[in-house]
């Protein structure tokens, strides 16, 4: 049984779809489910390794995509040497949130923070939400896709940086 | 010495040649600080990408700085006079830059080392700073990606030549 017909099993609702691209699972899941899902990966399918988290804007893109933003998880597990990568379509694409997994993995702390500063993603339920690279004054969120490429934010007074 | 001697006056010099030979050199004050400075420039690295391995090669024996007295390379800006940006800057950093220049003591210059100091390189975007002639008055360019040691050789001599005929009250 693979693990997303675990997860399936598990949570019938979560999984939308699932694949294998170069001997790596992909899970496509609801985003009311992110955490649910999150914990099974941890407790008992033995995913105990976040590796990264990325945001992704379709907007741009040459097919029409249904949701604007996606976020992706990317899992390994230590004892069972696999990775595991979820995909999560956001459902708002005006004001995109999804849950925060910080409880269930520490290390999405600051993954999640630089998703919100580079994507303007929020995460429900995160303890520190707050921008990670940029300063605290800039305005907008510079990855995405209408972010205009020129646009210019000096930054007038150094910060204190701890 | 490429400073200017001043003609001695002739019934000085006689007196003069007599009594010390051709061990004396008269110039003006001016120049005699100039050389000395323009000999003797203690840089400050500051890098932050691959220029700075190319400034390692300009300090190392095969290109060897120190042919043109700058070889005493501190990492206090307030021990240098000559600050060596190489690298990209980003907006980030540009109020460290100009910190770390505003504790410099004068007289100092600054050479800005490869494209990405000079005018952000291809980094067009949110976050890097498009030339650091935004914060800090830039003395001497280099282009390059990375320039090679020779190149900074040049702009080192370059320096040495603005300094040269420089007032002394200027700086």
């Amino acid at each position: 049984m693979t693990n997303s017909d675990y997860i399936q099993k598990t949570l019938p609702s979560a999984v939308l779809s699932a694949c294998e691209k170069y001997g790596q699972e992909i899970v496509v899941i609801n985003a009311t489910n992110l955490k649910g899902v999150a914990r099974i990966l941890k407790d008992e399918l033995g995913f105990d390794m976040l590796l990264d988290i990325s945001a992704l804007d379709w907007s741009k893109w040459v097919e029409k995509k249904s949701n604007r933003f996606e976020i992706d998880y990317f899992f390994y597990s230590t004892k069972n040497n696999t990775r595991l990568q979820l995909k999560v379509p956001v459902p708002d694409d005006v004001n995109p949130v999804v849950d925060s997994i910080t409880e269930v993995y520490s290390i999405a702390d600051w993954s999640e923070r630089e998703c919100w500063d580079m994507m303007g993603v929020k995460f429900e339920g995160h303890p520190n939400l707050k921008r990670l690279l940029m300063w605290r004054d800039f305005v907008g969120h510079p990855l995405r896709k209408d972010y205009p490429v020129t646009k210019r934010q000096p930054l007038p007074i150094m910060e204190d940086l701890l | 010495m490429a400073t200017q001697t001043t003609q001695i006056p002739e019934q000085h010099e006689s007196a003069l040649t007599r009594y010390f030979g051709d061990t004396v050199l008269a110039t003006r004050v001016d120049d005699i600080i100039n050389w000395g400075r323009k000999y003797s420039l203690w840089p400050m690295p500051y890098g932050t990408a691959c220029c700075a391995i190319e400034f390692m090669g300009t300090v190392s024996g095969a290109f060897d700085i120190s042919r043109f007295g700058a070889e005493v390379v501190r990492f206090s800006p307030r021990q240098s006079d000559l600050l060596l940006v190489m690298g990209t800057i980003n907006y980030k950093q540009a109020p460290v830059l100009k910190k770390i220049y505003e504790q410099m003591c004068e007289p100092k210059w600054v050479i800005s080392v490869g494209a990405c100091a000079c005018s952000g390189g291809f980094y067009n975007n949110y976050s890097v700073l498009q030339g650091i002639d935004e914060v800090i008055p830039v003395d001497v360019y280099v282009p390059g990606c990375p320039p090679r040691p020779e190149q900074i050789l040049d702009a080192v001599m370059k320096l040495q030549k603005k300094i040269d005929p420089m007032n002394r009250i200027e700086k």
